[in-house]
This record gives C-alpha cells, structure tokens and sequence, in this order.
C-alpha cells in the first residue's frame, strides 16, 4: 500500500516514539533488575494470592490477615523457639513480650507485671489499660476469633491493678489460661487510635481498623494497597530493630507466577505454591522449602444425620476400607503426618486410639455385612472446590470405597458455600480440618465433639454422645493433669470405637523462600514472624 | 448538526432508562441466587441461632420487601455509595475506584497496541485477498482468536521474563523496590509522568507492555478479520472499481474512501472489545498480578460477595453502555451519510 510522504513521517515518528520508551523502561529495567540480591537492613518481598479481610486484630480470622497482625501488634505472651535436629522451629512455649513475668495463681488467674517503657508506634505510651480496652473490646465487638476469649474472659475478670499490672481471671476454669494471651486476637491495641476513629460498638466491626494498624510490634503499617502492603521497621520499637526493615507484601499473584518469580529471585517468600510444586523448587538452586508440625487436624467427616452414617458399622466400615496413608501422601505430597487419632499427636492427653483402624477390605466388607449393606450403598463426598489437597483425596477416597462397592459422588463446592453449609448436617461425607490455635486437647476436642457444639463450630459429624460430652468439658475445667489426661483418653477411646470420622492428616506448614532468607521460622499455628528474618 | 444535537440528547437521554433497567435486573438477579448473605457474612453463629440470624438480615436490610430493599439501593447508587463489603472489609466505592484504574489502563493499552495492528492487518489482507499476505493473516488471526489468553500469557512470561530477562516479574503495575506516584489520576502511568517520577513512569510502561501485548493478540486477531471482510465488501463495490479504473491514485482510494466505509463494522466491534476489556479480564490480571476489576470480581464471586459482585456488575454495564453510546457518536464523524 503506497503511503503518503507525511503518513510515512508520522508513522515514523510514533515508531521512535515507542522505541525510546521502550529502551528506557528496558534500561531502568536492568538497573533495577530484579535479580539483585537483597540485603541485611533491606527489603523481604512476600506474595500472596490472597488479600487481608481486615487488619483489625480482633476481626482478623484468616491466616494472611493474621500474618500482618503478628508483624504489626502484640500479645502480652510471645510464642518461644525450640531447635530439633539442628532446625530452629516455632514452639508455643510461652515468653515474655509486652508482660515481661506472669504468675499464675490457684484459682486460675494470672497477674501480669507489664513491660515498661513501651510505647505504640504513634508514640502513645501504652500500659495496663490498653490491655484493658483490648480485651473489652475483642468481647465486645464479637467478630473473629473472639470465641476463644469470650468463653474464658469477661470484663468482670479483667483488673488494672497498677500502671504497669494487671490481673486476668477467668469466667470458668481454664488450665491453659494463659495460651489465650499468645492468641493474635488479645493484640494490645491503641485506645486513643480507636476512639477517635469509631470507637467500639458492641457486636459491629470497626471499618477504620480493616485497613489501618498502630501497634507496639517491630513493623508499622506504611502502605496499604489493593496490590501491596508495606510494612517498616518501626522506629518505636522497644526491642531490637529488625534486621529486615521493609516488607512489601504483593497480593494477587497467581501460584505460577509465585514460583516463576521466586525462582528468579525477585520475590523471597511465596504462600500459595501448591504442594505438588516443592519437589521442582528443591532442585533450584536459589529456593529452599521451609516446613514444620503444626497443630492441624484433617478428617474426613462422616455426618450421623445422614443415613447411612448414623449407623456405628458403617462408619467402622469406611475406617477399614480407607487406606489413609497411600491417600494422605499422594494428596499431600509428603506433608502430611498420618493421625492415628482425632487430634494432632503433639497435642497433651494425646493416645492414637484409631491405630486399630488399618486398612483392611475384610473388615470393612464385614461390617458393611452387619450393617445390612453387603452390596454396598451409593453416597456423596463434599469439600471446597479448587482445594488442591480435597480434589486430590476425593479422587483416591473415591476408588478405594469403590472397592467395597461403596460409589461416591465427588461434590465440589464452592468455598463460601461449603463453609457456609458445612454444619448444617446435609453432607454425608465431607473433608474438613481444624487448626487447634490453642494447642490443647480442650480446643482440640471439645469444638469438635462436644454434644454442645453440634453444627456449629466444628461438631460437623453431628456426633452426639453424652459421656464424651461429660469427658471433654470437665476435662477442660480440672487442673490436675492425671485427671484430665484420663478423661480425655476416655474420651478419645469412644471417638475411636464409635468410628467418629477418618482422621487423615496433621498437615505441616510449607513456605519456599530464596536461599538467602534465614531465620524465618515455622509455628504450629501458622504464625510467622519476619522481625528475627535475615537476608544474606 | 440540528440533527446532532437532538439525537445526542435522545441518547443521553435513553441512557437513563437503559442503566435503570441493568441496576433492576442487577439487583433481582443477584437476589435470586439461592443462599442468604446473611447466613455468609455471619457464619456458623447464626446458622444455628435463628434470633442472631434475624438481628443480621434486619442490619443488612434483608428482612425489608424486595422493592423497598431495591429502593434504598438506588438512593445509595445515587450517592455513589456502593456498599460496604464486610467480606472483604471494605467500602466497595474505595474498592472499586482503586482498582478501576489500572483496568482502564491495561485496557487502553491492549487497544493501542491492537487497534492500529488489527486494522491493518485487515487492510493488509484485503487488498491482497488469496495471496500469501492474506492467508498469513488469516492464520495468525485464527491463531489469535483460538489461543486461550491464559496459556499466551505464561508463554509470554516464559520468554520474556524467565528465559530472555527482557521482562519484569509478573507482579503488578510496579516493580516492588519503587513506591507508588502520588495519586492524582488514580492511573499509575500518567500519576508518575505527572509528578515528574520518570523512574516510576519507565518502570510502569515496562510492566504494562506484557499483559498489554498478550490482550491484544485477540483484539488484533478479531479486527483483522472483521476489518478485512469490510474491506473486501467496499474495494468490491462498483463505485471503487470505477475509480480504480479511471486511474486514481490507490493509495488515496483506500485511504480516503475505502477504509472510511469499512471502519464501521471495525467501531462497533472495537466499541464492544472495549467494552469487555472494561470489564476487567480475569485471567490476564490474576497471571500479572494486575490489581484491576477482574481480580476483584473474581475474588468476590469466589466468596459469594454479593455487594461486590452487584456493584461490579452494575459498573461494568454502565461503562458498556457509554462506551457504545461513544461509537454511536463516532459512526456520525467516520460516514457523512449517517443522519441523526
């Protein structure tokens, strides 16, 4: 086509117009490359698909919201370390943070003696009435996981007895009263903050602080985005400055481009990389896969409001007819630990009273017999859709039931949905977990099985039984460990005789960082905390 | 131009009913989908505990009648107020007027990469119909048209950024070590130009070329077949062979006459392209990373957010309408024969 001599002159134009962008994007590229290693002081990238729901310590109830939480605010107790076989771990022994001592005294209640000298990042000097506010304010407003408090701990049970005292005591006996104040959900807040900003409003969020966050912790919140969240070292810190003083938290990443990234180096800690990608990333040269225990519980729920599970031979049936090991290592590659009971092994009071259960096609079609299904029975199997470990175990848990003429529908549901209806007692089978915040057989148990708790936070298997019920709750009250370890062994030994559920899996938490990244350390609750991180 | 005049403001003015009419459907539609949003929000506390569940539905307004309900909703619309998503923690209005910017960016850049490439290519391929210029475009096009978008994007990531290093990393409008222009525009290409921070203008223009040049392939794929055929259609005519005969320069025919009568079909296509590009596409910004409206719709759908998904749906069609009632417009400027 033959141009015109001004055409030609435009076009020409416009070419050299976007070669020259070009060339200084792709100029100011390699001088910022991304492959430039960061350093001690610098900046740690972190991706994550997801996007924090609220920043809010006493709303936050997902993992990535908490995770801000844990850099920003603090506890009055901190969670310790402990070293296994030369790898440093998270442990949740107890330490000093914003309490610098505790004692604990018979009837349960704690007296705190308060860290002097602290102040938030705004500089308001905080003190006993902070954790006063604070922990009014988590009963108050009853969003997220304030449950946990709100069982133990009313305001009639909190008194300031100094500036720098306080006295907790608890509204039922509690013999692990004090994990409470480990949880992010007792983060010491700023009154004046909040008061300015909405105030608190019994049973109602605060919008402010879904995106706003001033805390005493190592970092303060520096930018908050729809693509990335800065966090700075704050200068107010009353411990040691991080040895990194910037996190950029980019959200929205897909997996893939989480691990092309991280193989390049431009990002250092990636969240979503599914399991099955770890084996590739070992092979990197610049990757390391970070894993640890945690106090996880994944079962596959067997719901007695649904025939035929309301029937004790059928669910014993199922148990044997389920080789749980060959499905937990091809659903979890690995990181997952098999459970030989209804909670994690690390868990006090724990006995693995479903090791009976083995795989055994004899036993389960016997029991199929004297539950009057020899030839079998037709249900359904529900769990999260897009749940990469579900997806995968539906599809073995599918084929080894069928081996017992058991045919299963696999029913993917979406995940607001499942959750919405997982406890309403409409799933025969379904895959669930549960993560014991606490780490005590109390909230390992009790949520889950107690006759109490049908439907609603975790008693999914509407299991009703009345001496678990009894066994759980008074366990929970005694402060004599022999007491307690034997009502909850009880209690575990009529979980495994009634076949409650198929425990599969304590699933470890796995993070991928680049090489350079140095003690980054995993907690069983699934806490991270970058302030002791270094970058070589 | 009386004519004009009164036809664009019959067309504003048909707008009007046009947006009530996708607010209302917007509205029932998402209030038919089974699931109460109160059961959602409020989790297992209220399932089971019909009083909670009735004190949430009256504070979400769920227990008023439907067309009271719908109502107080279009009193909010009117003063932009989209809602509040306690899924996400956010006023939606905050959240969308975040996150529609770099849509409108990224969609304004796979346009003018694609546009003039389409529309020449088309020309191209016309004016060489069955020969080897027109079969090469036509392969590419149905190459284009038939490449999921996801798969060319990682594709492009692999090469550019994995293997040659000529691209950023997939993340965002920003590389990670820059800080954000201050917002003036909200668009992060033109906030950097403007405050005078070319390093974050470079930086931005370098990350917008990939996920840009992977929405244009479509664009470009469509506009040359579309562009093409139009072409085919015109250079054909009587009229065109007249002047063609009578010895007229062809380059001055194709520009000046031809393509004038076939960029009609090209606008409404390119109007509607637009349009959909608007509306935030989902897989270019999860792969990149992009925080546009394709992301966010689809983080809402996932956790069944039924503000969010109403307010982005309602968006989304508005910016349709207006976006065609501008090609209307433009059919008046490209063919003097369209009388209002």
């Amino acid at each position: 086509m033959l141009m015109t001599p001004r055409a030609k002159v435009i076009i020409g134009v416009v070419i050299v117009v976007v070669v020259v962008v070009a060339g200084l994007g792709t100029f100011y590229a390699f001088s910022n490359h991304h492959t430039t290693p960061t350093k001690t002081g610098a900046t740690l990238t972190i991706a994550s698909t997801a996007t924090p729901t609220s920043l809010d310590p006493a709303v936050a109830f997902d993992t990535y919201s908490v995770l801000f939480d844990d850099q920003i605010y603090q506890t009055l107790v901190g969670y310790g370390t402990k070293t296994v076989d030369g790898t440093t771990y998270g442990a949740l022994t107890p330490v000093p943070e914003l309490a610098t001592n505790w004692t604990v005294n018979s009837n349960g209640s704690i007296l705190f003696n308060l860290r002097h000298n602290v102040t938030f990042s705004n500089g308001d000097a905080f003190n006993a009435t902070d954790v006063q506010y604070s922990l009014n304010r988590v009963v108050s407003m009853s969003q997220g996981d304030s449950f946990h408090v709100a069982q133990f701990l009313n305001s009639s049970g909190i008194h300031v007895l100094g500036t720098y005292q306080i006295l907790l005591v608890p509204s039922a006996p509690d013999p692990w009263f004090l994990n409470l104040f480990q949880l992010w959900v007792t983060d010491i807040v700023d009154p004046t903050v909040i008061n300015a900003n909405g105030g608190v409003v019994a049973g109602h969020v605060n919008t402010y602080m879904s995106d706003h966050a001033i805390g005493t912790g190592p970092y303060v919140l520096s930018n908050y985005s729809t693509s990335e969240i800065i966090l700075t070292a704050n200068t107010h810190y009353w411990g040691s400055q991080p040895n990194v003083t910037k996190l950029v938290f980019l959200q929205g990443g897909s997996p893939t481009t989480q691990e092309t990234s991280l193989q390049s180096g431009s990002i250092n800690v990636a969240f979503n990389i599914p399991l099955n990608q770890m084996s590739t990333l070992k092979n990197s040269s610049n990757v390391k896969v970070l894993s640890g225990p945690t106090s996880s519980e994944y079962y596959i729920g067997l719901d007695e409001n649904v025939t035929p599970f309301n029937n004790v031979d059928v669910r014993k049936a199922v148990n044997y007819a389920v080789n749980v090991t060959n499905l937990v290592d091809y659903s979890t590659y690995g990181y997952g630990v098999v459970l030989k009971d209804a909670m994690a092994p690390s868990i006090e009071s724990y006995i693995p009273a479903f090791a009976n259960y083995t795989y055994n096609l004899t036993m389960a079609r016997q029991y199929l017999a004297l539950a009057g299904y020899s030839h079998g029975f037709n249900t359904s199997f529900y769990y999260a859709a897009g749940d990469p470990i579900g997806t995968q175990l539906a599809q073995i848990l599918q084929s080894e039931l069928a081996q017992v003429n058991i045919t299963v529908t696999l029913e993917p549901i979406a995940a607001a949905t499942y959750n919405a209806q997982v406890g309403l007692g409409h799933y025969p089978m379904f895959y669930d977990g549960w993560v014991n915040l606490l780490a005590t057989p109390d909230d390992g148990l009790r949520p889950l099985f107690s006759s109490h708790n049908l439907g609603i936070y975790g008693n999914y298997n509407y299991f009703n039984n009345s001496t678990v019920t009894k066994d759980v709750i008074q366990a929970g009250k005694l402060y004599n460990m022999t007491q307690r370890d034997a009502l909850y062994e009880n209690a575990q030994q009529i979980l495994a005789s009634q076949a409650v559920e198929i425990p599969l899996f304590n699933l470890e938490n796995v993070i991928p960082t680049t090489s350079n990244v140095q003690n980054l350390y995993i907690y069983p609750t699934f806490d991270i905390f970058f302030d002791q991180v270094t970058v070589s | 131009m009386k004519g004009f005049r009164r036809f664009l403001v019959l067309r504003v003015v048909s707008l009007v009913p046009t947006i009530f009419g996708l607010i209302l459907l917007t509205f029932f539609l998402t209030h038919i989908i089974p699931g109460n949003p109160a059961l959602i929000l409020g989790g297992p506390e209220v399932v089971s505990n019909p009083a909670e569940l009735k004190v949430l539905e009256a504070e979400l307004g769920l227990n008023k009648p439907l067309y009271v309900q719908f109502f107080i909703y279009l009193v909010q619309l009117l003063h932009f107020n989209l809602g509040y998503s306690f899924i996400q923690g956010q006023y939606i209005t905050y959240e969308l007027g975040a996150r529609f910017p770099p849509t409108i960016e990224l969609a304004v850049a796979a346009m003018i990469i694609g546009v003039p490439i389409g529309i020449y290519a088309g020309i191209f391929a016309a004016l060489r119909a069955n020969q080897l210029g027109d079969h090469a475009v036509r392969i590419t096009s149905l190459l284009g048209i038939s490449m999921p978008v996801f798969f060319l994007d990682l594709l492009l990531i692999i090469a550019f950024f994995s293997d040659l290093h000529l691209a950023p990393s997939p993340f965002g409008q920003l590389s990670p070590q820059l800080g954000y222009p201050r917002s003036i525009t909200g668009f992060v290409i033109l906030d950097s130009l403007f405050t005078g921070n070319i390093t974050d203008f470079a930086n931005a223009i370098w990350h917008i070329i990939l996920p840009a040049v992977g929405l244009s392939f479509a664009i470009i794929a469509v506009l040359a077949r579309v562009m093409r055929a139009s072409m085919l259609d015109v250079v054909n005519k009587d009229y065109m062979r007249t002047a063609f005969a009578i010895g007229l320069p062809r380059n001055i025919l194709i520009r000046k006459y031809a393509l004038r009568n076939a960029l009609l079909p090209t606008i409404t296509v390119t109007a509607i392209q637009m349009g959909a590009l608007m509306g935030g596409v989902v897989l270019t910004e999860t792969i990149f990373s992009w925080p546009g409206l394709g992301l966010y719709t689809y983080n809402s759908i996932l956790s069944l957010d039924y503000p969010s998904i109403m307010a982005v749906a309602i968006l989304s069609g508005v910016v349709f309408v207006l976006i065609n009632f501008l090609a209307d417009i433009l059919y008046g400027v490209v063919d003097p024969r369209v009388k209002y």
